[in-house]
């Protein structure tokens, strides 16, 4: 019953001001980078804004600080269960009360001045569904840092033709983790449904955008006014296993959005076919592959799952047997005895 | 089996959205009727303009009821995705707001789900009640029994669409929380209405369905002429349909699951078109499609139509040789025509 209790105070001016609601999901975070974006979010001026922090039954115990915070703005949620990563992040996001939105994940911290110009920069578009920027990326084994998309892409609107051409792409560097630091309108998000799934277990952002530019245009503000943190599972990440469900995930992403009727009609406007993205996700997706099995992974699921991915995304364009040939025993034999007398040299040349 | 097993927490979630206020009441009395001893009621308003918010508070008093509202007005199965993501019970149940359950259903149903627990779902029959004339009926044949249907068996019926068994299983079913969470619930694959045919299918790769042949709820059934706010449908439908379709064929595990019962996804897809002959009405009437609906509607079917032919690359160069074959023999044909008929 927030909603409720909204009405009642006088505070809040809905017309004047919009109300944003930063969602920060936590799950089993390290401590110091939790705390660093907590502090990045309640170092933000702007007075109405409200701070979601959804701790998905994390068992570290890295959100005991928060009770030590007296900020208003703060409220901490829970989901009745531990969710799946799309679900938790829908779960915090039905729990916002702003006009404006945007998701944090818990290990990236914005810029102290990052609201006032996403704000401005949506004020300029109002024709925008959201409005992204650049990222500063920290890379935590190598400790470099350096701008995530750099000053090759400049500060733009896309109209909604436009961005599907980019955010039909998937994988490449005009649109990955646009999520963080993005500022949704809050009506957009839920009239695309947010952040549902087409059956999605990882790349939620990626069905996302897509479902949002139904509802508008995109904007892009070249400063860096967030930061990104580049860390594996070496470093202690809880769930770095992510590409072969990557590769799933944007399979399945491709084919929702080539059966949706109103992606469809922007597609059709923008002369853009979902077919090539689906080409070049799966040379990506076999590269990656191909990766994996020089470093040996005797880990029968990230076959299993990039084969099944590779079936679904070269339906269309690949015979079926092309995807089902890694399977056959005289290809797995030649492949281990390839692996074992080039693998390393290829590695170190080319990936 | 002791009390703890026997009598796990139940969440029943009432999703309103402007209902009408004797429905509405009659459907909370019913649950709150329950003597199921550990219940917990959530009843989610979407922002109703016709007074049931204010009927929905009148029950807040109860101790097992949670009310609660989403942000802003939420589609419909998205609505019912957030009242879902509130329930704190070990097992699950989505009422609709116009329909009602009998005095004893969860006290009947519960024990059953209880004991098999290889069941990822448990549904009853129901009784089903038509608006229009005020018939009563059972949805299902009375002499089916109470039983386990394998999830094979499960998917080949809940695939036809229109099954006996499986129309109307979510009014009344139980759902174990730990399996509606693992799949994504209701709101999977961005249908905007049909949310319970992805959520059985997905259901039924976690485990079988249970089956319980006793009438404990009721279904209304009524259209837009009886003033049912959501009573045209057929575009939406068409998309949900067609959103599945994609869906199914990209999700492995519901995949094999249709697989396993027979069910390839050209058979779906002809069983859709099917159905979707069947329902559709483009006729512009009192309730039929507006022009801008049709446009809808026509371009689903033309999706649904569109069969991908693939000229797999391999067979291009297949076609592209028999194309410049064609031509060398039509230039022959020519000269063969010119022979004949001299001009």
């Amino acid at each position: 019953m927030e909603a409720g209790t909204e009405e009642t105070n006088p505070d809040l001016d809905f017309e004047m001001r919009p109300l944003v609601s930063l969602i920060i999901p936590v799950f089993n975070q390290k401590e110091e980078y939790f705390r660093r974006s907590i502090e990045s979010a309640l170092a933000q001026a702007h007075p109405q804004l409200e701070i979601i922090v959804s701790d998905n039954h994390s068992t570290n115990g890295c959100t005991e600080f928060l009770s030590g915070i007296a900020d208003p703005r703060l409220r901490l949620i829970k989901p009745p269960c531990h969710l799946q990563l799309i679900q938790h992040f829908a779960f915090a996001g039905f729990h916002a009360n702003g006009q404006l939105l945007s998701f944090l994940p818990s290990d990236d911290w914005l810029e102290a001045n990052w609201l006032e110009m996403m704000l401005a920069v949506l004020e300029k578009h109002p024709d925008a569904a959201f409005a992204f920027c650049d990222l500063r990326k920290h890379v935590v084994e190598s400790g470099e840092v350096s701008r995530y998309r750099d000053d090759a892409y400049p500060s733009r609107y896309f109209t909604n033709a436009e961005a599907i051409r980019i955010f039909g792409k998937f994988i490449c560097r005009d649109t990955s983790a646009y999520m963080v630091g993005a500022l949704i309108r809050s009506g957009a998000y839920f009239k695309s449904g947010g952040f549902h799934d087409a059956g999605v277990r990882y790349a939620g952002d990626a069905c996302m955008g897509l479902g949002l530019i139904k509802y508008g245009g995109v904007a892009y503000e070249s400063r860096a006014l967030a930061n990104y943190t580049v860390w594996t599972a070496r470093q202690g990440k809880s769930d770095a296993q992510w590409s072969a469900m990557a590769c799933q995930d944007i399979a399945k992403v491709i084919s929702w959005a080539e059966n949706d009727i109103e992606l469809r009609a922007i597609a059709k406007d923008a002369r853009f076919s979902f077919l090539k993205s689906r080409i070049r996700m799966s040379v990506f997706f076999l590269l990656a592959y191909i990766k994996n099995v020089i470093d040996d992974r005797e880990n029968i699921r990230i076959h299993d799952d990039f084969q099944e991915t590779l079936k679904i995304l070269s339906r269309g364009w690949l015979p079926k047997w092309m995807t089902s040939i890694f399977r056959a025993a005289p290809v797995v034999s030649l492949t281990s005895f390839f692996k074992d007398q080039y693998g390393q040299k290829i590695k170190s040349r080319f990936l | 089996m002791n009390s703890l097993t026997a009598a796990p927490l139940v969440t029943v979630v009432v999703p309103v959205f402007n209902q009408k206020a004797d429905f509405l009441c009659q459907c909370i009395e019913s649950i709150l009727a329950q003597r199921y001893p550990n219940l917990e009621i959530i009843i989610s308003d979407n922002h109703s303009d016709n007074g049931s918010w204010e009927i929905i508070n009148g029950y807040a008093g109860d101790p097992r009821v949670r009310i609660i509202r989403p942000p802003i007005h939420l589609p419909m199965v998205q609505h019912w995705a957030f009242a879902v993501l509130q329930a704190k019970g070990e097992l699950l149940s989505m009422m609709g707001s116009d329909d009602w359950a009998e005095p004893g259903w969860l006290e009947t149903i519960i024990p059953e789900i209880v004991s098999y627990p290889g069941a990822s779902f448990a549904f009853p029959n129901l009784t089903l009640l038509f608006e229009k004339g005020g018939n009563r009926q059972a949805a299902r044949n009375p002499g089916i029994p109470t039983q386990l249907i394998p999830s094979t068996q499960a998917g080949q019926q809940v695939l036809e669409w229109t099954s006996h068994m499986f129309s109307w299983w979510i009014v009344g079913a139980i759902i174990r929380a730990k399996d509606y969470f693992a799949i994504s619930g209701i709101a999977r694959y961005a249908t905007v209405h049909n949310g319970d045919y992805p959520l059985s299918l997905g259901l039924l790769t976690r485990g079988d369905a249970l089956y319980v042949n006793k009438p404990l709820v009721n279904y209304r059934i009524w259209g837009e002429e009886e003033g049912k706010s959501d009573g045209r449908r057929q575009a939406v439908i068409l998309e949900d349909m067609v959103r599945i379709l994609a869906c199914i064929n990209t999700d492995p595990p519901v995949h094999s699951l249709c697989t396993r019962a027979g069910w390839s996804i050209g058979r779906i897809r002809r069983r859709f078109i099917l159905l979707s002959l069947f329902w559709i009405n483009l006729e512009q009437g009192r309730t039929g499609p507006t022009p801008e609906e049709r446009k809808r509607i026509l371009h689903s079917l033309a999706i649904l139509f569109s069969a991908r032919v693939t000229p797999a690359i391999f067979t291009a160069p297949i076609f592209s040789a028999l194309k410049a074959l064609l031509r060398v023999i039509h230039f022959g044909w020519k000269r063969v025509l010119k022979k004949l008929i001299p001009i």
